[in-house]
């Protein structure tokens, strides 16, 4: 399935964002983390927010704005029986590779160094918070063209996630019962992003007035 | 003339806010470069589009080599991937390289040959006098060499028909006379079991290889006949 989806993105867009990337923000975390220590909490929710918008704006160079009316494209891929097939599995294999990425850019820095904000949990639902971000807001951002209606149209994402990361560092909710919604509303975030997927193809088929 | 069809289509239609494609008959003879002549404007792109299953909102039947009716082609992977298409707009994602390209080619179909889509390649003079460059994005690329990759994929397969949309008009004149021969060749190979559709608003473009003709105007069919009927 990584060939198929490494493919149908590209390989330059796929070796950056899920490659290139991770590596180097898990580089420059463990070494922060080697030399410094911990981060104070303040700052790194100001890095979650930083790396929530770039993980909304990687699809601004990946699929683009497929979901747009008339605008899906790869019509090439339409002329054999497998085509769109490929399509889905290239989708799912996209919200895997998120979840997987966040989360190894999140977690390892702290794991590899031992070191962590205080609460080990905290760090989970800052990885958690990140992966549904970047899961849920692209069913939104595949409709659009421009930059900056890309991240303006995923800011609510991008709140309600920091938002969850304040109360959580702040300990104004418990991190357990969050940690655990958040796993199902990921799990809910790649099953919607697939049902919204096939729609969309479905829709590709047909011109829309 | 005697002759089988490898495409007919029965009370085609399809309607957009002010446009209607009605086409009450309609008919492909097997083993011939047909030709769908049209201004702009004539519904070749619709028609194309509905043959090629790139859409499947339309009213009618069209039944595919005497058997396949459109489900039966959409779902039976030896009938599918028996017919190209190459088209205007959104055919490859702009971010894909040839690279890219050649690789789906490869998952996607079966009878994709790699070593003939790079001979292909430079054949239709893709990279000019350079190498085969699988890192060349195709939006920089060129509409005429857009095209050209378009055509190489579809010619590195081994298929019955091809429904080409508008494949000469972006093309130089030299380009033009090697497409003609490229096609030439694909019916002479194919000894009576290739065919050729393809769609042209400038007639003398593909004169040369064209054998039978349908023309449209406002989304219906006009004329239709082998050329030299026509001509008569």
């Amino acid at each position: 399935m990584i060939k198929i989806h490494k493919a149908v993105v590209g390989s330059r867009y796929f070796n950056i964002t899920n490659v290139l990337v991770p590596l180097v923000f898990v580089i420059i975390g463990t070494i922060y983390r080697f030399f410094i220590g911990g981060v104070y909490p303040e700052i790194f929710v100001f890095i979650q927010a930083w790396l929530m918008i770039y993980e909304i704006s990687t699809e601004y160079f990946g699929y683009g704005a497929i979901y747009r009316k008339n605008n899906f494209g790869m019509e090439y891929l339409k002329t054999s029986i497998n085509g769109m097939d490929l399509v889905k599995k290239s989708m799912l294999s996209d919200s895997i590779l998120r979840i997987i990425r966040t989360i190894a850019y999140t977690l390892l820095p702290g794991i590899l160094v031992s070191r962590s904000v205080d609460d080990p949990a905290v760090i989970v639902v800052f990885a958690l918070a990140l992966a549904n971000v970047s899961v849920w807001s692209v069913s939104f951002t595949r409709f659009v063209t421009m930059y900056g209606f890309l991240v303006m149209i995923s800011s609510p994402f991008l709140i309600v996630g920091l938002i969850i990361d304040v109360l959580c560092i702040n300990k104004f909710i418990n991190a357990m019962p969050v940690i655990i919604a958040l796993i199902l509303l990921l799990a809910g975030g790649v099953i919607f992003t697939q049902i919204f997927a096939s729609k969309k193809i479905k829709e590709s088929y047909k011109d829309l007035m | 003339m005697n002759y089988t069809t490898v495409v007919k289509g029965q009370n085609l239609i399809k309607e957009y806010k002010n446009f209607k494609l009605d086409i009450p008959e309609f008919e492909i003879p097997q083993g011939f470069a047909t030709a769908l002549i049209g201004e702009n404007g004539a519904g070749k792109t619709t028609l194309l589009n509905m043959l090629s299953g790139i859409r499947l909102d339309f009213k009618g039947d069209i039944t595919y080599f005497d058997k396949y009716s459109v489900n039966e082609k959409e779902l039976n992977p030896e009938v599918k991937n028996s017919i190209g298409y190459t088209g205007p707009g959104k055919y490859f994602l702009p971010t894909w390289t040839v690279g890219d390209i050649e690789t789906i080619s490869e998952l996607i179909f079966d009878n994709f040959d790699k070593d003939r889509f790079r001979e292909l390649c430079n054949r239709l003079a893709l990279f000019g006098d350079h190498d085969f460059d699988p890192k060349k994005k195709n939006s920089d690329l060129s509409d005429g060499t857009k095209m050209k990759l378009m055509l190489a994929t579809v010619l590195a397969r081994d298929t019955k028909l091809l429904i080409l949309d508008e494949p000469a008009s972006p093309l130089d004149p030299l380009m033009r006379d090697v497409l003609n021969s490229m096609i030439g060749d694909y019916i002479n190979n194919g000894e009576g079991n290739h065919t050729v559709f393809f769609s042209t608003h400038n007639v003398a473009d593909m004169e040369s290889i064209t054998d039978y003709a349908i023309i449209m105007e406002h989304g219906k069919i006009v004329e239709k006949g082998f050329v030299d009927e026509l001509k008569e």
